[in-house]
């Protein structure tokens, strides 16, 4: 973005301030202490920092002219759907022909609140793509309500490729289940799994949750890395998990082989789906 | 939007200046009219002009009386006098070996 000419004419007298001191150059100092309106040394850079200011407008036009070439040509890739969704400002109008907000007079903090779109993943289908996006509800991930998605849905329409096939879809997390038996150290957790030392009632269910927050979005939820995330928790020997299950939207469950691609993007594990069977171990070394 | 006509020795910034009442939108009338900021106006009669910004009316105003109109290029068709002395003189142009 080109600096106007009092930026660029600001910036040239503090950098000459700068050099006549360091070179100790008293009388070209008392030049700059110079305030009149028509002073030589202020024309000068004036008309020095015109020029400036003209050739970074022109760097600006010549920026827009290649971003509009490049948007013009380049197919777009999944990448820049997932980007184009997390773009989108809930409540705003964009600009008449084209892909982008005006944003002009707005703040930073009022775009990002107006960006509802966390995350987003695009996962190509026979039929078009797919778009899975989430929000923040309060420090957890959540589904878009109904007007939003369907403002989401009409942005997307207008800023798609034509002939590409959308499916907007902002479910709430996937359903876990999972059976467990923690062989634990009695020196340091007790039979309630809880920390003898007080510091932590569950850090067993913690980092359970902890691992399941922590995977990206629309990542690949893998049992055998989250019972190496369980075996790391201090206090805990063993894990051996007994069930792995899964499921989306109002469908039964289905156990969960090697690995599990949740629907909605993301998995999370409802208290009550969680069963631990703590079980004392002396640790193995 | 509107059409300007030009006065004899005005520049583009000239007309920034006295239409828009801000030097920094030269290269806006520049790009508008497909010229580059430093070309000749002599063979042009009028130029495209945005509207200005409100907030320099007063500018605008002063400039508006063709009176006041700034016009900063040389058109005396002077050019510099050519400068003497040794350092400047040609063999066989300004003096001969003989």
């Amino acid at each position: 973005m080109a600096r106007s000419i009092q930026e660029v004419f600001d910036a040239a007298v503090t950098e000459g301030i700068r050099l006549a001191t360091d070179a100790n150059l008293p009388d070209v100092v008392t030049m700059f202490g110079n305030t009149s309106r028509v002073a030589i040394w202020k024309i000068l850079f004036y008309a020095v920092a015109f020029i400036i200011h003209a050739l970074e407008v022109i760097y600006d036009l010549f920026r827009a002219e290649i971003d509009n070439d490049i948007s013009l040509l380049k197919p777009h890739s999944a990448r820049w759907y997932a980007n184009i969704a997390k773009l989108f400002q809930y409540g705003f109008n964009l600009v008449a022909e084209s892909d982008y907000y005006d944003n002009t007079g707005l703040t930073q903090d009022q775009i990002t609140a107006a960006q509802i779109v966390a995350y987003a993943a695009v996962v190509e289908q026979q039929r078009g793509i797919r778009i899975k996006v989430a929000k923040i509800v309060g420090n957890d991930l959540g589904a878009l309500a109904s007007n939003e998605l369907d403002a989401f849905s009409e942005y997307m329409e207008e800023v798609k490729d034509a002939g590409i096939k959308l499916l907007i879809t902002s479910g709430v997390a996937d359903d876990l289940k999972s059976t467990l038996r923690m062989f634990y150290n009695p020196l340091v957790l007790a039979a309630d799994g809880s920390r003898i030392d007080g510091t932590d009632p569950s850090p067993v269910q913690t980092a359970f949750n902890n691992y399941l927050k922590n995977l990206p979005f629309n990542g690949i939820f893998a049992p055998s890395l989250m019972v190496d995330q369980l075996q790391a928790v201090d206090g805990v020997v063993l894990v051996k998990d007994d069930l792995w299950q899964a499921r989306y939207g109002a469908l039964d469950y289905t156990n969960i082989d090697v690995q599990y691609n949740p629907d909605a993007g993301y998995l999370r594990i409802d208290p009550s789906n969680l069963a631990i069977t703590f079980i004392p171990q002396s640790p193995i070394l | 939007m509107k059409v300007v006509k030009i006065l004899l020795g005005q520049t583009i910034s000239d007309i920034a200046v006295q239409e828009l009442g801000d030097a920094e939108r030269s290269m806006e009338v520049a790009d508008l009219n497909g010229l580059s900021l430093s070309d000749d106006l002599t063979s042009i009669n009028t130029l495209l002009v945005p509207d200005y910004d409100t907030s320099k009316v007063n500018i605008v105003n002063l400039f508006s009386d063709p009176a006041n109109a700034p016009a900063s290029n040389d058109v005396s068709g002077n050019t510099a006098a050519e400068l003497e002395g040794i350092g400047y003189w040609y063999l066989e142009n300004d003096f001969v070996v003989q």
